[in-house]
């Protein structure tokens, strides 16, 4: 699918919560390209889900923010819904699948595979399938949801620390299935994370967020460059402090 | 359509893992309508006396049943399900309807129930029982429609879930003190209180209907007054469900 090339272009944004003296996002200037992961990275409280409300129009979206795509092209990730226990891996896949509006998968008896799955992943699936939200780890539910939001068509894709709570081999499988959508679409993917190491495998650009304010912009190999053992961890840390 | 019956099936799975809500909808009105009636155990009431009495139980099912859906949207609307799934779903409005036809789907299940067994023990003629649960069904669901509407509004206000649970609680005692008493019959100004309390509007409703149902004359506000309380709910209800709130002001999600 093809809807053209788009970028979010954002200028000069400033932004204060109602009743809050200081401002969560202070003259903020920041383009989220297609065609690669923009990763959104910083302290807690720094303001990325501000941010990702603002661009979503959760928060009313100031006129700063341009090249949004209407909210019926938008898809918003967020961290840890609960379903009821009882409800099975397949019935929380099909619910995500189901009640978007665009679906045309219909999902059967036997679990969901594609032909871009790892055999790790066919077989996450397989274990999944039948078992119980209750009984799931917080990586195979963040899996499952992930996998269901990736097959949902959009211009824009929002993930709040999709990888969040996730062991490193799931977290390595829901970064793929999220990049793989920069490859087959022109739709802007943009992520907020706090877990840097896989970024390394991801065609990503990173963007630092740090009092209301992009302290860094560029690919995974700028951000670590100057770091001992090309750790970003440390990246993360030295650039806090510049 | 199939949007909105994908989230009947995830709310009927949801109230249906809470099965202690059920005490409070139908084990409670039915203890306290043989409490409150324990003679006609052993001698059958007079049609007259079992309708109005029984139209107070009933007006106290369909109000906590409607009230749930807005209770139940701002639960989710604190752990962020709504703004999700507003985003999944196009709109916000498949949401609601399916928690709406999940709670009249319940509250039909309940008030069968509770009309069964009241009618079973106080009265003796199997025609009268029939009519009395259709009688309970049509009346119960003309009023939670408005009634489930009309509670949307309350979407509309940054309240938390605990918050608004607390006042209606508080508030239901009072409404249900109100109608008990027949104080909207009784005071020249009783008319405000068929608007301001939706406990005696659904009652007001229920007579209406039964009235037209059983041919029997119930001491009740004119079909003009009931007509106009519903339609002005149901307007008030559109308007807060236009403008209500899907994201949390109290809880970061």
């Amino acid at each position: 699918m093809n809807w053209g090339i788009h970028m979010i272009k954002i200028q000069n944004l400033s932004y204060r919560h109602k009743g809050c003296s200081k401002y969560h996002l202070e003259n903020l200037s920041v383009e989220f390209k297609p065609g690669t992961v923009n990763v959104i990275i910083g302290k807690n409280g720094s303001g990325k889900t501000t941010l990702f409300d603002l661009i979503t129009n959760v928060i009313n979206r100031p006129a700063e923010i341009k090249g949004v795509p209407k909210e019926s092209e938008i898809i918003y990730q967020l961290q840890g819904l609960l379903f009821p226990a009882t409800l099975k891996g397949k019935d929380l896949f099909r619910f995500f699948l189901y009640t978007d509006y665009k679906n045309d998968i219909r999902i059967s008896n036997t679990p969901y595979t594609d032909q871009y799955m790892a055999p790790s992943e066919i077989e996450l699936m397989e274990k999944v399938w039948n078992t119980q939200f209750g009984q799931l780890s917080v990586g195979e539910r963040r899996y499952l949801s992930i996998l269901a939001i990736t097959l949902m068509q959009r211009k824009l894709y929002v993930f709040d620390e999709p990888t969040s709570g996730v062991d490193p081999e799931a977290r390595m499988q829901i970064l793929q299935r999220i990049e793989k959508l920069t490859r087959a679409t022109n739709s802007i993917v943009i992520l907020s994370t706090h877990t840097l190491h896989e970024f390394q495998h991801i065609n990503c650009k990173i963007h630092l967020l740090h009092k209301g304010n992009i302290k860094f912009q560029g690919t995974y190999t700028q951000f670590v460059e100057n770091t001992f053992n090309h750790n970003p961890d440390v990246a993360f840390y030295q650039n806090l402090i510049l | 359509m199939l949007i909105i019956k994908e989230y009947v099936r995830l709310y009927t799975k949801i109230m249906l893992n809470n099965k202690i809500s059920f005490l409070w909808y139908l084990v409670f009105p039915l203890i306290l309508f043989f409490v409150y009636n324990y003679n006609w155990l052993m001698s059958g009431p007079d049609a007259y006396s079992f309708y109005f009495q029984a139209s107070m139980f009933l007006a106290y099912i369909t109000f906590v049943m409607s009230i749930e859906v807005t209770t139940s949207l701002i639960s989710m609307r604190e752990n962020g399900f709504l703004k999700m799934f507003k985003f999944v779903s196009g709109n916000k409005y498949p949401m609601i309807f399916g928690k709406i036809i999940t709670q009249l789907s319940f509250l039909t299940l309940s008030i069968l129930l509770f009309s069964l067994v009241i009618s079973l023990f106080s009265l003796s003629n199997t025609a009268d029982i029939i009519l009395f649960i259709v009688c309970s069904l049509v009346t119960s669901l003309c009023g939670a429609i408005p009634a489930m509407f009309f509670f949307l509004v309350l979407m509309i206000f940054p309240m938390k879930q605990e918050s608004l649970v607390t006042i209606l609680n508080m508030l239901l005692l009072v409404f249900l003190l109100v109608t008990a008493n027949n104080l909207a019959h009784s005071m020249s100004w009783g008319i405000i209180l068929l608007y301001i309390n939706p406990l005696e509007l659904v009652r007001a409703l229920n007579l209406l209907i039964t009235e037209f149902i059983t041919g029997e004359q119930y001491d009740n506000f004119s079909m003009a007054y009931i007509l106009f309380g519903l339609i002005l709910y149901i307007i008030i209800g559109f308007f807060g469900m236009r403008y209500m709130r899907i994201v949390s002001s109290t809880n970061r999600t």
